[in-house]
């Protein structure tokens, strides 16, 4: 078994650990998490999230049709999934949906900064093992650099509005 | 449409925003919304808050 393969395997095994978790404590937790008018704006923020993916696989699609290649399909349509998260992200911190009314906060921001760093040690070894390009076209290693650059848009996005809330608490 | 009626029922009970949708079950931001008039809250949602301030739906949700 190669290192690759071993890869694979231990990243599979951990995403269907993670996916066994959330779905017991999703089990386990209260049974509103999101107030109504935040679960409106986590619809409103799903459309812009959608319409983002469909821009996106339209532009995929184009570039394809005429031939035109950055990167392999892939890595296009990863890439296409990522901006689509970071929209909906964005979207629902903006209309403060984005954490649930009873959410830890500070269990949240630590799960999130603890992501950020993986993320910044995957562009280190891909971008060591890959590196940027190969044969002219973006590699893998651009994913986890979009998803670094995903985070701190997020850390970013999630700052301001703390403090534009704080502003509204003291205005109140 | 601002709702300054809300606003005021909950200052004269001496509520924070926060107390509010504590009491309601919300989180203080969309207190926030609805005394600023962005978001029109369900009637569930009235009510509870009607309860938690002591008043009724025309006090706080019929406008003049």
């Amino acid at each position: 078994m190669n290192y690759y393969t071993l890869g694979l395997f231990s990243g599979i095994i951990v995403a269907l650990i993670v996916l066994l978790i959330t779905i017991f404590r999703q089990k386990d937790r209260a049974k509103q998490e999101f107030d109504e008018r935040q679960k409106l704006m986590r619809g409103k923020a799903s459309a812009a999230g959608m319409w983002t993916a469909m821009g996106g696989c339209a532009v995929v699609g184009l570039a394809s049709v005429f031939d035109v290649s950055f990167c392999p399909i892939g890595i296009a349509m990863f890439l296409v999934i990522e901006v689509t998260v970071m929209v909906f992200v964005l979207v629902a911190i903006h209309y403060d949906a984005y954490f649930g009314f009873k959410a830890n906060i500070k269990r949240q921001y630590t799960g999130l900064a603890l992501f950020f760093v993986l993320m910044v040690m995957n562009v280190y070894t891909s971008a060591q093992s890959n590196g940027f390009f190969s044969d002219g076209k973006m590699t893998v290693a651009w994913l986890h650099l979009t998803a670094v650059v995903m985070y701190a848009v997020l850390f970013a996005a999630l700052f301001i509005h703390k403090r534009a809330n704080r502003e509204e608490k003291c205005e109140e | 449409m601002k709702n300054l009626m809300l606003k005021s029922a909950r200052a004269a009970k001496d509520m924070s925003q926060q107390a509010l949708a504590d009491a309601v079950g919300v989180s203080r931001q969309t207190i926030n919304s609805i005394e600023k008039g962005d978001y029109n809250p369900s009637i569930k949602l009235c009510i509870a808050i009607c309860k938690a301030l002591d008043k009724t739906l025309d006090e706080l949700f019929w406008e003049q």
